[in-house]
């Protein structure tokens, strides 16, 4: 066990230095990699972090925190029961429920971390967000301008109307 | 390779103020995969492209939070998907089928009636090969085996063949043609005379029941014209026929019924009824 390689230093876009359990930023898939690249006694170094600041790193941490000890992601995950649902972990939920900015930002942070467990709960919180709504509530939620003329948008509807449920 | 090109330029114009849209265009794509495409299309000009874009490319890139609607279907080893042309495109039907097959090692049988473009090119037949073994991809009448295809096998439990999807009779006792009632739904959406060079026409496995009633309704008129009188369909509904009953020609009979189970679970039909 070599104690000084548990905890590293992470730093924020806005200069921020973030002290975290190794096992914890390892969750991200972009970390661990340079870890594994970088010689024993670089680990020590802070690594920076240039796109996600400080804000948006601490909660993308306390996610890894929290799914530290969840199993790495397999490939068979990546193919398969990853993607077959919508649903999210309550935990996950209550997590998500942040301002826009900061889901997308998270949602931001995830992809460029590579953090794809993080990145799907992301992306399935926007896509509830969505699901269930008119089109009008939809636009109000993402601040969507319509800028369909009404006879385009009639047009549309008639061109799509076969695949609407009935 | 930008999978999305037009994509992008799409959302460079735009400047958007919102958030949404202003993701990336690939994680805007992983966002959205999982979203109705009919919700998605009315919101703005951006949407309707990226509602393209998915429908273009989601069998190449699909959402995590893609819900599959045939998980639990037992038996079902192989799908048909017969697709008329665009917007009748086979990828709404993968949309909901593709993803929920694979590692299945289930028979994707896609019978594309478009004569141009070809849905698939050669690439995309590759991406979509691990999926399926053996993938067999029909264009037109005439099976096009592509690499990497190896084998042929037509397994069609819930649609059974062509001939008995669709089997129309002429008033006049004449055997209409698949050929017969594609022109006329060519030439109702195309508003054109010259025939397309494939042709045929299969109701079964459209996204949803419905679709195939609305393409009924819209064409029934040329159908009539043809002296159709007689439509023995096996995996419709009556409650959709009724609909449309009052636009569909009077010389028009429906026949619906047989058919196990809907492999959307929508309808459970045992019993041929007839609409007169």
């Amino acid at each position: 066990m070599a104690a000084p390689e548990s905890t590293i230093m992470l730093t924020s876009s806005d200069g921020t230095d973030i002290s975290v359990e190794r096992q914890v930023a390892e969750r991200s898939i972009l970390i661990k990699n340079l870890l594994a690249d970088l010689p024993g006694e670089a680990t020590t170094e802070a690594i920076p972090i240039p796109n996600v600041n400080e804000p948006v790193l601490r909660k993308v941490i306390e996610w890894c925190d929290h799914h530290k000890k969840d199993p790495p992601a397999s490939a068979e995950d990546d193919s398969d029961s990853r993607k077959k649902s919508t649903d999210i972990d309550e935990w996950d939920q209550k997590f998500m429920q942040v301002d826009q900015e900061m889901l997308f930002e998270i949602i931001l942070a995830a992809n460029y971390l590579d953090i794809k467990a993080l990145l799907d709960v992301g992306c399935k919180t926007v896509a509830n967000m969505i699901k269930g709504k008119s089109p009008d509530e939809i636009r109000k939620t993402f601040n969507i301008q319509n800028d369909f003329t009404p006879e385009e948008e009639d047009q549309i509807r008639r061109e799509n109307e076969w695949a609407e449920d009935r | 390779m930008d999978l999305f090109p037009h994509l992008h330029e799409e959302m460079e114009a735009d400047k958007s103020d919102s958030p949404l849209l202003n993701l990336p265009v690939e994680l805007l794509v992983l966002i959205l995969g999982s979203v109705q495409p009919k919700d998605l299309y009315p919101l703005s000009k951006t949407c309707r492209a990226i509602h393209e874009t998915l429908h273009n490319h989601e069998h190449l890139y699909y959402s995590p939070c893609r819900k599959p609607r045939l998980m639990n279907y037992p038996g079902l080893e192989s799908v048909k998907i017969s697709s008329v042309k665009s917007p009748f495109s086979v990828h709404h039907v993968l949309n909901n089928t593709l993803f929920t097959l694979a590692g299945r090692h289930s028979t994707l049988t896609i019978f594309s009636w478009a004569s141009s473009p070809p849905f698939f090119k050669d690439k995309e037949l590759q991406d979509l090969s691990p999926y399926f073994d053996p993938l067999e991809i029909y264009f037109g009448r005439i099976p096009v085996l592509r690499p990497p295809v190896t084998q042929i096998n037509i397994i069609m439990p819930w649609a059974n063949d062509l001939g008995r999807t669709l089997n129309v009779t002429a008033s006049n006792g004449r055997q209409v043609t698949l050929h017969d009632i594609w022109t006329a739904l060519y030439w109702h959406y195309n508003d054109r005379s010259d025939e397309p060079q494939h042709y045929g026409l299969s109701f079964a496995g459209l996204k949803h029941v419905s679709g195939a009633t609305f393409i009924f309704q819209k064409a029934w008129r040329r159908l009539d014209s043809m002296g159709v009188f007689n439509v023995n369909h096996y995996r419709q509904g009556t409650y959709h026929w009724r609909r449309y009953r009052d636009q569909l020609s009077p010389k028009m009979e429906v026949i619906c019924g047989d058919l196990k189970e809907d492999p959307w679970g929508r309808h459970e039909l045992s019993i041929a009824s007839i609409l007169s």
